[in-house]
């Protein structure tokens, strides 16, 4: 008769450097194997369990028991296994107990963590090598009572029946049951390879060295059930299923318990709720609230109230009150965010009249999953946010979810490379070889560049684990935001350890994990621009007294879509890239709903799904708009029949495919994770062929499923874009009406964004803003607004934008100059009244700041070396030594030295200087280009100041260059970027021969020959911005 | 204090003499302990064997001494026990005074011991090296004390007949024992194993180390014979 079998006793990769096999493999082999149970016993974590619990549903495991593997610090292994919902909560708490008290990564286990029992587990004793049990057996079983086992792990080491009689004898003579399990590592007995592996990564050693710390064999894999059988007697397999009979226990049962200091002693979440949102209405819309807006609070109260998730908006509206009370900007964005309520509230300020959406687009009653918020503060003030929540809530309450951070490419590679025995010097090689646009495959090429044969046994075996272990989990580090807040201590729903920051904590999930499980999470997040508008607003109000705000910047001006139409968008907030930019001057945004599309449209979904194209096209008016039928016309309406959001996508597979909405949730979350974790085959089958039942035709469906393929990392949904937009607007009004403070606030708010200060600074000069260089008499820290003569805003740069000069320098020279009526007489004086030390002074001399007491930069250079602290017992002694005649510094030098001190220059552009060489090799100025022709041959070269790889772009380089007349966008298909490699890595100054491409206002160089000048710059420091 | 002194106290395992002569290269003269030595008549008395044979080509005008890499002394002297008073009975000294001497008289290479390599695979988990090799380079990495190992490894496995299904071993049918001990291992390298070990019996009591291959052709080995 055939005995069933659980697995009680298999660690994932989760366990980090000894687990072989994701989660997901465990329970798919599991099923294939018939296995009546698994359990994922992780080394002192839960980290996998949330994906083996997601697994176990799409294979249909029948049964998923949650443990873990400890070992104590006397040496003993245990294995316990959660038996209900409450001892699940005791293992997650003692897993934080052992945790916290050690460093990251380790944990310490002493017995008193038992000391409460353990009532809801049970456990299995995995005797070590010694097989003797005496040692702590009565302690064990005092703890565990009847709840414990002897777990027998045969595993071909050549004393199996010699393992067996003892351990019997020990059950019996213990009186404690003895039950089979595996101590599986893998999967399959093929991973043994990679465990070995991994195996000597965790002992710094190489493999043929790592001995004894290596499993002579793979037997710690899921081994189909004949093989058990004729390994373990019937009674020890049987015992599997009891263990697992006694335990009832799923992840499901979580629930999430609201927080319940959020409410007002006397109200409830649902009263208090209803009076912050009327108050808000009566705020918002003081003359009155138009009918249309009642309504909609009204519906979406409703909806709140029926789903529960009052205390979800209450806890996001406490965290946005008390940005405001700091005057902190910030902004949500994400699913219910978008509602009348949360406009109400304040947590977003797009205005619902100004858009028709409905909230159910957002919040579903059927996908029965937590509405999702996510708010983004000004980034460098976002850490008294976090502070405000983990005082409030206290730190066993609140902690932040975590990272996965697995194998890349390189880190793979350098730790397969270690392990094979390869040199520091090859794997150094190779790794560096592998550029960032390379990706994730290896080609034969850069194995041969760094001097190894691709064919060699070597090479392979490098090569073959390289590409498992991409993907591995590495260790766990924090998220960026993502906060886990509860009622009960979180220790009880996921165990919580050390985060590399001192005082902070992250729980063992990830947001995935906690979406999987329906848990609710906020994130507070940082965003660059938000700290750029809010330093513009208060420029802007300090300069003319104009006073704004998210909401009140004018609305709809037409001026704004004129600037945004010419694709002039560079600083503004998300439509500034190459591509954007490129995008807009054939999308024409004339409003606050185009803005959105343009958002999420220059994404790789939308790209990669072919989808950007036809909507231009029918934007145009060039293609009809017809809809397949009337269900998807309902759908894709508003975007006139192509999908381009992700919700879309989700609504297309409800209506034209048949999914239910959990399906469609559930196929959202693969979507995420596919690149990861693979996965998407079953939806593809049944996307495909649930339309074409509905009479859809296959190539429609194949596209759609294209686009779902691209959304996998960056999908982008409506909910987000439509807060997005409104800082898109609002930057783009600052950049067309108060360019000059807009150019100011971004860059006392670098590094952010995709250009570099000397692009931003050139930007605005060519917008008509005087920039005024960093003067000792004149500069504050940040760079500030001056008036000139007819009373208009004048930008001067701070010293912030001075290389290697601390804040604390900066601030001490502006307090000085308050001594000096702002006129400082000499550097001597400067260098005596702020305390500055020589370095400080030679960086103020070469970034020529101190022109007005000193003269040019070799005369400054001159004053600084006499200047001198004053010493206690003498006092300042003016020396009156004559300047030597010191030759004016070059044009050309005082370029270099603006480049090297400032990043950037305020004289003639570098290349300006060397036009003389360039004009030998024919080349035109980008500022001609657009009076050239469509597909005419053209030279041109200039700075490199971005070159980017977009994922989507199968291998197309984009570099974009900049002469003194402005930018050219360089287009490199992957052959001549191959041929030019070295060129287009190292050329500072980069020459191109290639056609021209003009489509409408958008220009690109097609790339044939590119030619490194670099040597005509000398010393002159440009670094390039480069992307992927 | 003196046993304070003796533990920190660094010596050599090998020392070199140089015997420089007016003209033409030196005579050089390399001695070695099996242990690092820091007894002056320990080397003395290797010395004394090697001047017995040593030729010098010219007079010696200088002598130089060089002791290479210093290392920590060991402990722990084995020979306390053994030998009453260090010394004193010339005729009574250890092994490995035994064979530094056979060393110094017929040659580094000639007295050869052997060394436990940690290595799964039974063909890699031991080595013979030089008596005289750095002791601090091999490994201490012990095997686990469970496995069972033929005290005799025969240098290469010997393919063995089989008889209804059970290996036979000069005519007799060997009976199994003990195992599998599965080997799984050694993919890194050229040689990789997969094998089931089997401790077998023979009728007359001897016991033999068996395996069969676990991957292409099935047939039975015999590596080693138990003491």
């Amino acid at each position: 008769m055939a005995v069933g079998y659980a697995e009680l006793h298999a660690l994932s990769n989760f366990t980090f450097l000894r687990g072989a096999s994701h989660p997901e493999e465990l329970v798919e082999t599991a099923v294939t194997l018939g296995y009546e149970a698994l359990a994922i016993t992780d080394e002192c974590s839960m980290s996998g369990v949330v994906r083996a619990h997601a697994a176990t549903r799409t294979h249909g495991l029948k049964k998923l028991i949650i443990g873990s593997e400890l070992r104590l610090r006397s040496g003993r292994k245990l294995v316990v296994l959660a038996r209900n919902r409450n001892g699940y909560a005791e293992l997650c708490r003692l897993i934080t107990n052992a945790r916290r008290a050690a460093d990251k990564g380790s944990y310490e286990l002493t017995r008193r963590v038992f000391d409460d029992g353990l009532p809801g587990c049970l456990a299995l004793w995995v005797p070590g090598p010694d097989l003797v049990l005496d040692v702590e057996d009565h302690w064990l079983r005092e703890t565990f009572r009847d709840r414990l086992w002897i777990a027998v792990e045969l595993l071909a080491d050549g004393r199996q029946h010699e393992q067996l009689a003892r351990l019997r004898e020990e059950g019996r003579r213990l009186k404690l049951p003895l039950v089979a399990s595996g101590d599986v590592h893998m999967h399959c007995r093929a991973r043994r390879v990679l465990q070995d592996a991994l195996t000597a990564i965790r002992h710094g050693t190489t493999v043929d060295r790592a001995g004894f710390a290596l499993y002579p064999n793979g037997e710690r894999h899921l081994r189909p059930l004949e093989v058990l059988q004729r390994i373990y007697p019937a009674d020890l397999l049987e015992e599997t299923l009891c263990v697992a009979d006694a335990i009832d226990f799923s992840l499901d049962e979580l629930r999430y318990e609201y927080p319940d200091e959020i409410v007002p002693a006397g109200e409830t979440p649902t009263t208090y709720l209803r009076r912050l949102t009327e108050e808000g209405m009566r705020r918002r819309w003081p003359q009155g609230v138009p009918q249309k807006v009642t309504r909609l609070v009204e519906h979406e109260l409703a909806l709140i109230a029926e789903l529960r998730y009052e205390p979800y908006f209450l806890t996001v509206y406490d965290i946005v009150a008390f940005a405001r009370s700091q005057e902190i900007l910030c902004q949500g964005r994400g699913s219910a965010a978008n509602s009348a309520v949360c406009f109400c509230l304040g947590i977003t300020e797009v205005d619902p009249s100004r858009m028709e959406m409905l909230v159910e687009r957002f919040i579903s009653k059927e996908r029965n999953e937590p509405p999702d918020i996510d708010v983004d503060f000004e980034h460098e003030r976002r850490e008294e946010v976090i502070q405000y929540i983990y005082r409030k809530y206290g730190r066993e309450r609140a902690a932040l979810a975590a990272t996965v951070i697995t194998y890349r490419p390189r880190s793979a590679l350098r730790d397969i490379g270690k392990v094979l025995g390869l040199s520091d010097l090859q794997v150094g090689r190779l790794s560096r070889a592998m550029q960032w646009w390379d990706g994730q495959s290896i080609d034969d090429s850069r194995i041969l560049e760094a001097g190894l044969a691709p064919d060699s046994p070597v090479i392979r075996r490098l090569l073959y684990l390289v590409r498992e272990l991409i993907g591995f989990p590495r260790h766990l580090s924090q998220h960026v935001g993502g906060f886990v807040i509860s009622n009960a201590p979180l220790y009880e729903l996921v165990p919580v350890e050390n985060a590399t920051m001192p005082e902070r904590t992250v729980i063992q999930w990830e947001k995935d994990d906690l979406e999987e499980l329906g848990l609710l999470k906020v994130d507070v997040l940082g965003l660059g621009m938000l700290t750029a508008i809010r330093r513009a607003f208060d420029l802007v109000r300090a300069f003319d007294g104009h006073r704004l705000t998210l909401s009140t910047v004018p609305a709809e001006d037409p001026l704004v879509y004129d600037m945004i139409c010419e694709g002039d968008t560079i600083g503004v907030f998300q439509i500034e890239s190459r591509a954007q930019m490129a995008m807009l001057p054939r999308l024409r945004p004339r409003c606050y709903y185009d803005l959105v599309i343009e958002v999420a449209i220059i994404r790789p979904g939308p790209i990669q799904g072919d989808m950007v194209h036809p909507y231009l096209r029918r934007r145009n008016g060039e293609e009809a708009v017809d809809y397949p039928s009337e269900e998807v016309k309902g759908v894709l309406q508003r975007t006139l029949g192509v999908p381009i959001f992700q919700e879309q996508v989700m609504q297309l597979a409800v209506v034209a495919a048949g999914f239910t909405p959990g399906e469609a949730d559930q196929l959202r979350r693969a979507m995420a994770a596919w690149k990861r974790r693979g996965g998407l085959g079953p939806f593809e089958d049944k996307l495909v062929s649930g339309m074409r039942a509905r009479g859809y035709d296959e190539e429609f469906a194949r596209q759609i499923f294209q686009q779902i393929l691209g959304f996998g990392e960056y999908g982008f949904p409506e909910s987000h874009s439509a807060s997005f937009a409104l800082l898109v607007y609002v930057s783009s009004w600052l950049k067309r009406h108060k360019p000059a403070a807009f150019t100011c606030a971004l860059l006392n708010s670098q590094p952010m964004g995709f250009y570099s200060a000397s692009q931003l600074v050139q930007d605005a000069q060519r917008h008509g803003v005087t920039v005024r260089p960093v003067d000792i008499n004149c500069s504050a820290w940040d760079c500030s607004l001056e008036a000139d003569e007819s009373g208009s805003a004048v930008l001067r740069l701070g010293f912030r934008m001075i290389k290697g000069l601390s804040e604390e320098a900066g601030q001490r020279i502006v307090c000085a100059r308050q001594l000096v009526a702002d006129t400082f007489e000499s550097t001597q004086q400067l260098c005596e009244l702020a305390e500055l030390n020589r370095h400080e002074l030679g960086v103020l001399a070469s970034a020529g700041a101190l022109r007005p007491v000193a003269g040019d930069r070799h005369r400054a250079r001159w004053s600084v070396a006499g200047a001198e602290k004053p010493l206690p017992l003498f006092p300042s002694m003016e020396r009156f030594e004559p300047t030597p005649l010191l030759r004016k510094p070059t044009e050309g030098q005082d370029i270099v030295a603006d480049y090297r001190t400032t990043g950037l220059t305020l004289e003639r552009h570098p290349v300006c200087l060397l036009r003389r060489h360039l004009d030998r090799y024919d080349y035109v100025r980008t500022g001609q280009l657009p009076r050239m022709q469509h597909g005419q041959n053209v030279n041109v070269a200039g700075l490199v100041i971005t070159r980017q790889r977009p994922g989507t772009a199968s291998g197309v380089i984009f570099v974009t260059l900049e002469d003194e007349s402005g930018q050219a966008n360089l287009v490199l298909w992957k052959k001549v970027a191959e041929q030019y490699r070295a060129a287009l890595l190292n050329a500072r100054l980069l020459g191109v021969a290639g056609e021209l491409q003009v489509e409408g206002k958008v220009i690109h160089v097609i790339a044939r020959q590119l030619f490194d000048h670099s040597d005509l710059l000398g010393d002159l420091a440009v670094v390039s911005r480069d992307f992927r | 204090m003196s046993y304070c002194w003796h533990t920190n106290v660094a010596c050599w395992q090998r020392v070199c003499f140089s015997f420089f002569h007016l003209d033409g290269p030196a005579t050089e003269l390399r001695l070695g302990c099996a242990r690092a030595e820091r007894s002056a008549g320990r080397w003395c008395e290797l010395l004394e064997i090697r001047f017995e044979q040593l030729v010098l080509s010219a007079p010696v005008i200088a002598v130089r001494l060089q002791g290479g890499v210093t290392q920590p002394l060991q402990a722990a002297s084995a020979d306390l026990g053994f030998q009453g008073r260090p010394g004193n009975s010339p005729g009574r000294f250890s092994i490995t005074q035994l064979a530094e001497r056979l060393v110094a008289r017929i040659g580094d290479q000639a007295v050869q011991s052997t060394a436990i390599v940690a290595e799964h695979r039974p063909q890699y988990a031991w080595r013979s090296q030089s008596l005289l090799a750095d002791w601090s380079s091999t490994t201490r990495d012990e095997p686990p004390a469970y496995l069972e190992r033929p005290l005799w490894m025969l240098p290469e496995p010997v393919p063995l007949s089989v008889d209804g299904g059970y290996p036979v071993h000069q005519g007799c049918c060997l009976q199994l024992v003990a195992g599998p001990e599965r080997l799984e291992t050694g993919w890194w390298d050229d040689d990789g194993i997969s094998r089931d070990y089997y401790v077998a019996q023979k009728p007359d009591g001897r016991r033999l180390w068996i395996f069969r291959n676990r991957t292409r052709e099935s047939s039975w080995y015999l590596h080693g014979y138990f003491g």
